[in-house]
């Protein structure tokens, strides 16, 4: 019941993802492109052994370089980015519903994942470059029900 | 027959409803035709949407059209899994490749589709598998989307039922009536037809939207459906939208625009989950992706004592169970603001009990247009002086605080509760729009009470139908027994100091203790209980000096309370 007792934190992440809001966020349309783009490996995990709740398993870290750079907000400031990241996790299957797949970082809210085709991933785009980070522990959570990828992050960046 | 006989069948005639209404499943007069139309799996791209849609509908009508124009109700499903293979598996894509199948969502409410056709209306159910399969990559996760979809199939009867087109050709021209509209979205549809009203209303309205109904709705952007009636449908044992966030769109526009007098209802549904009102995402379907939402999504889930399948004390729907709900509502609903038709109101004021064949067990909360407010609990100061200027004294109540509201109140009631066990103050994914603020009030012997005084320009009340308030027990104080009824005193005073008191229990069962005990249950709604003046004998309803909760039925408890009000229905 661990993950229940983090409720303070968890509103709190919500309304830092609900004020990135009123930011300036990706085109959708390059969202849905870096979902699927190809990338260079930046980092895997090896576990191969399904989480009790939500059936996570794994994850993969890609780095993937824009065809022009674009200026969104991360963590409140604006920048200009060539690049994006893209942390897929691996499990499942999970299910298309309504409440989104939200991963979080270190227990901050990173943003909202999609489903790829086969519903045996989870994928979020982030531009912050400093989000995937060595040692990072990543969570996911539909609402209440939370749970964190047995691994942390091991990447070669 | 001797005393005791009277004071028993006096405690029936108050306990019963006080109105028996008409029965809106009554299947209609009219024979019923079935049909689809479909201009394409990518003939649509909504704004600024990173994928194509398609634009398919199921149509049920009238087979006789002679006495058209017809009104027009628009369905519209929610989130699901998008297409499936011959060997069982679910895909999120859109359009389906590899030669896999459709799977079609939109087609889930012809049960109810067909029944109001035969009552005399069009019912487009619309296919939004192209928002689906990716709608998270979108900020508003596909509200927008979907608002556009629902305008662009208005569009597209508009030519029919002006100019005709293919597939109808001419059969529907000036056969749909498109100022009588009424709109329900299931899940993120829920959100998609609030969405639409609002996008409907920023094109200047070309299209006469009368009743919007979101279905076990996300209102993730907290989206204000203003000026129509409103009736939200909230499933207790949702296992996707857990947290019953749909609440908010009930909550948030309760005193928003002064001066709107649209009925705005919800239900809570007890035994019912998320899926079961689409019979496609049913598991009886058979189709890939169908699943009970509450066993396959909330851990321990199926052992829950009330939403559990496996418990001797499962609350459980079955699914023509939850479907009879949802056609009983749906009916009762369309037919009284899209219809015009005057018998079914009571139902959805729960002054009536719902239709036959419809669980009892459900709990129905009314914002009636026509009211005087007596405490709304929106600031501080309503803990000392009513909106009507009137004294507010408490006697003996801990707590006795204002929770759930904007700043400086606390943002949730119940501290130790997640949000899914509190659906009224729950976060919003993409607005930091606040929680319904409530008053908390907790007694420990039988001399708590709250009284609510009436200045004296204000106690004319006579021609109010009723006194009524939203309230809910707080399951996560011992003072309340587990699995035990609440129950307190509502009294009104006159300026005679004539005195009435009415049992809440007498006239509504919303004081139950919350069931179920995994992660996201018991949970927190408030629910209305309406009070006919009339029960408060003898008292004088022109000098109506105070209104009073008497906490003296239980020796102990703790409640939430709302909206206390006079009210009548229009």
């Amino acid at each position: 019941m661990d993950g229940y007792r983090r409720i303070p934190l968890f509103v709190f992440c919500l309304m830092l993802s609900a004020s990135a809001g009123l930011a300036q966020q990706p085109p959708p349309s390059l969202v849905a492109q870096l979902m699927k783009a190809a990338g260079t490996l930046r980092g895997e995990g090896q576990n191969a052994k399904a989480t009790a709740r939500l059936g996570l398993k794994s994850y993969r870290v890609h780095e993937l370089t824009l065809a022009q750079p674009i200026t969104v907000t991360v963590n409140g400031k604006s920048i200009t980015t060539g690049k994006a990241w893209r942390l897929t996790v691996t499990g499942g299957p999970f299910a298309a519903r309504a409440i989104p797949a939200t991963v979080e970082i270190d227990g901050v809210a990173a943003g909202v994942a999609l489903e790829s085709a086969d519903l045996s991933e989870l994928r979020l785009i982030t531009f912050d470059p400093d989000a995937l980070h060595q040692g990072a522990q990543v969570t996911v959570a539909y609402g209440d029900l939370r749970d964190a990828l047995p691994e942390t992050l091991n990447l070669n960046r | 027959m001797n005393r005791k006989l009277h004071v028993f069948l006096l405690l029936l005639v108050v306990a019963a409803p006080a109105v028996f209404a008409a029965d809106p499943t009554a299947p209609g007069p009219f024979a019923v035709t079935r049909e689809e139309y479909n201009f394409g799996d990518t003939a649509f791209n909504p704004t600024n949407f990173p994928g194509p849609v398609e634009l398919l509908a199921s149509v049920h009508h009238p087979t006789d059209l002679s006495g058209g124009p017809f009104p027009l109700i628009v369905f519209l499903h929610g989130r699901h899994a998008t297409c499936f293979n011959g060997q069982g598996a679910a895909f999120l894509e859109w359009p389906c490749s590899n030669g896999r199948t459709p799977i079609p969502s939109y087609q889930g409410y012809d049960y109810v589709g067909a029944l109001l056709a035969s009552q005399g209306y069009f019912v487009v159910s619309v296919s939004a598998n192209g928002v689906n399969a990716v709608d998270n990559a979108v900020f508003d996760l596909g509200a927008l989307a979907r608002a556009e979809l629902i305008q662009k199939h208005l569009d597209i009867w508009k030519g029919f039922t002006t100019t005709g087109g293919a597939p109808f050709g001419t059969r529907f021209v000036g056969k749909v009536d498109l100022t009588r509209i009424g709109t329900m979205g299931h899940s993120r549809g829920g959100e998609g037809v609030a969405r639409h009203f609002t996008f409907n209303a920023s094109q200047g309205s070309p299209y006469g939207v009368r009743a919007v109904l979101p279905l076990a709705p996300t209102d993730f952007n907290r989206t204000l459906v203003n000026n129509v009636p409103l009736l939200v449908m909230l499933p207790y044992c949702d296992g996707d939208v857990s947290n019953l966030q749909g609440v908010h769109f009930f909550d948030d526009v309760r005193y928003n625009v002064p001066g709107d007098t649209a009925s705005k209802h919800y239900v809570l549904v007890m035994g019912a989950d998320h899926n079961l009102f689409n019979t496609v995402w049913s598991p009886s379907s058979g189709i890939p992706g169908a699943a009970d939402d509450w066993v396959a999504f909330v851990p321990g889930g199926v052992s829950d004592s009330f939403c559990g399948t496996t418990s001797s004390t499962s609350g459980r729907l079955t699914e023509s169970q939850q479907r009879a709900v949802s056609t009983g509502f749906f009916t009762a609903f369309f037919r009284t603001f899209v219809g015009g038709e005057t018998g079914f109101l009571s139902i959805l004021t729960g002054d009536a009990p719902p239709p036959s064949g419809v669980t009892r067990n459900l709990f129905v909360t009314y914002h009636a247009p026509v009211r005087r407010d007596l405490n709304r609990f929106l600031t501080a100061s309503e803990l000392s002086t009513n909106v009507l200027g009137g004294a507010v004294t408490p006697t003996a109540l801990s707590p006795y605080e204002i929770c759930g509201g904007p700043a400086p109140f606390p943002p949730t009631c119940i501290p130790s509760a997640n949000n899914s066990q509190q659906p009224h103050t729950s976060p919003s994914a993409r607005s930091n729009a606040p929680g319904l603020s409530q008053l908390h009030s907790g007694w420990s012997s039988a001399n708590g009470s709250l009284r609510d005084d009436l200045p004296p320009t204000q106690r004319n009340v006579s021609g109010f139908q009723a006194v009524q308030f939203r309230v809910v027990v707080d399951f996560s104080d011992s003072r309340n027994v587990p699995n035990l009824p609440q129950n307190f005193d509502v009294v009104l005073t006159d300026a005679s100091g004539f005195s009435a008191p009415v049992s809440v229990s007498s006239v509504s069962t919303a004081l139950y203790f919350p069931p179920g005990e995994t992660i996201v249950v018991p949970k927190i709604v408030l629910s209305t209980v309406r009070i006919p003046l009339s029960a408060f004998r003898r008292v004088n309803l022109n000098a109506v000096t105070s209104v009073s909760f008497r906490f003296d039925q239980k020796l102990q408890g703790n409640v939430l309370i709302d909206d206390v009000a006079f009210a009548s229905t229009p």
